[in-house]
């Protein structure tokens, strides 16, 4: 099962197509589409649902300015919605084996500039990465383009405790083993960050230390778009050892950030 | 015995017969591969029609086993698998290279591997760089893709030149069925490019087109408008292309 998220920022537009079928052909119109954002009364804060009507034949589609920045999507039957929360509504439950594809079930993720031009990426936000904490520590320069006017990272992270908790993000060289800047960002948050082209260069790293989310890297060159997610390490390596080589590799950024905050 | 049962379980002609009845697909199978192969993408060039393509990598030994790179294998095919060219990367230079028709051997388009060798020593895993692929259409911005498959695979020995390919699998039958998930609609026109990741022939047949073969690790370009929802069949188990879109002289590029 996967969650899906619209981009929100003040110079551009966004929308989100999540398919009525499988990428194998299912027909999946049984199947209904729920908005998910926090709610909070007065002793609880909780993951407030909805279901949003819909009438497109193909496909699910969410613009922007219907939803406030930080609402989640997903798309399951009755029975599946039922299973997903605890009685509170306080926690996301891991579901198991529901549309669980090869290659996994994706929505697209659209930027567009007005009267200009538009990019997107086929995305997607596994349930299995909601349930847990974790670290990323993912390359810079590789998707972002020095030369363009405007260079963003948008950093989406989804929890399964409906918290908007604060942490840290670090852009870190990893040859000098220094912090070159950090900021505060938030859980259950698509965050926005703006970055400066001198960052754009090897050996510099966006690093979490404390939650998992999506770096997605965006640039403008005279309205012209890019839009894509860099891969996570474990897809680099194959072999029984292969999350101890990231931890290690996730480890020396640690080590970096613990020095420096002494 | 068990590991006899495990091995004619995944040998090639049970491998297709299981793809072909859909009992246990795996449609890419590196469990032929044995220690230190560096694994590639067939990753899309293109120059036709004003295009650029930016090609971004990482080194992946100094980064996951603080190991030295003797030089990255960077090997360039033409659109029917044609090899152009090697051109060899030492570590210390950029990782960033630019594919422009001001080189003649680089004409319309075609596809390339990146492969890597340890300088000494060996590792106990298996590596892929799946690597970014940017392409900017005059001169403007770089639409990035990132590396989607597994082609080939290389040694990264520093003087072993051992290679497997067919990591991808097929089926005995076209009943490869594959739905883009996303809406073409209000596009002015959009390409796709498959490029073949195994040393056979395959077919493709995409929703109302006549069917195609395309030869062995060849790239087959279609341009399409006026569809919504784009579906094909194959006999490729893992066949996924590169999607140009474009509207209003804007250009997006995603995988499929």
């Amino acid at each position: 099962m996967n969650f899906f998220f619209f981009l929100k920022d003040k110079n551009y537009s966004f929308n989100l197509t999540i398919p009525k079928f499988t990428n194998e052909g299912t027909n999946l119109k049984s199947l209904n589409l729920y908005s998910l954002k926090i709610s909070k009364s007065e002793n609880l804060t909780y993951w407030h649902c909805e279901k949003i009507a819909q009438s497109e034949e193909k496909f699910f589609k969410i613009d922007n300015s219907q939803y406030t920045k930080n609402t989640f999507f997903f798309i399951a039957s009755e029975k599946i919605l039922n299973q997903l929360f605890n009685k509170e509504k306080t926690e996301i439950r891991l579901i198991k084996n529901f549309l669980d594809t090869t290659p996994p079930f994706r929505a697209n993720t659209k930027i567009f500039k007005n009267d200009h031009g538009f990019s997107s990426y086929q995305s997607e936000y596994p349930i299995s990465m909601i349930m847990k904490k974790g670290s990323i520590a993912t390359p810079v320069n590789m998707l972002l383009n020095p030369e363009a006017e405007i260079n963003k990272i948008f950093f989406v992270n989804i929890f399964f405790k409906p918290v908007e908790e604060k942490f840290k993000y670090y852009l870190i060289d990893f040859k000098l083993k220094k912090i070159l800047y950090s900021e505060y960002i938030y859980t259950n948050n698509v965050n926005i960050i703006n970055l400066d082209k001198k960052y754009i260069k090897e050996n510099i790293f966006f690093v979490t230390k404390d939650y998992l989310g999506i770096p997605i890297y965006f640039s403008d060159l005279n309205g012209h778009l890019s839009l894509e997610h860099t891969h996570p390490p474990h897809e680099y390596i194959f072999g029984k050892k292969k999350f101890q080589i990231i931890k290690k590799f996730k480890e020396d950024f640690g080590e970096i950030i613990n020095k420096e905050n002494i | 015995m068990k590991s006899l049962i495990k091995k004619i379980y995944n040998s090639s002609k049970i491998l297709k017969l299981r793809n072909t009845f859909g009992i246990k697909k795996n449609p890419i199978y590196l469990g032929k591969l044995k220690k230190n192969f560096y694994i590639s993408d067939s990753f899309l060039w293109r120059t036709d029609n004003g295009f650029v393509t930016k090609f971004a990598f990482s080194d992946i030994l100094k980064y996951f086993y603080q190991k030295k790179c003797l030089n990255f294998i960077i090997k360039f095919y033409d659109q029917d698998s044609l090899f152009l060219k090697d051109l060899i990367i030492d570590p210390l230079e950029s990782k960033e290279l630019i594919i422009d028709n001001k080189k003649s051997e680089f004409k319309n388009y075609g596809y390339f591997q990146i492969f890597s060798k340890l300088r000494n020593g060996s590792i106990d895993e298996n590596l892929s760089n799946r690597c970014y692929v940017g392409y900017s259409k005059n001169n403007q911005n770089f639409s990035f893709v990132h590396g989607n498959s597994y082609t080939k695979a290389m040694s990264l020995i520093e003087n072993e030149n051992d290679f497997q390919s067919n990591l991808v699998q097929t089926s005995l039958t076209s009943n490869q069925n594959y739905y883009i998930q996303n809406d073409f609609k209000n596009l002015d026109y959009f390409e796709l490019f498959f490029i073949n990741p195994v040393n056979e022939k395959i077919s493709l047949k995409i929703k109302d087109k006549d069917k195609v073969d395309i030869n062995p690790n060849s790239v087959y370009k279609i341009k399409l408008k006026n569809y919504d929802l784009v579906s094909f069949k194959s006999n490729c188990c893992f066949l996924r292309p590169i999607v140009f879109c474009y509207k209003n002289g804007y250009l997006d590029a995603h995988h499929a």
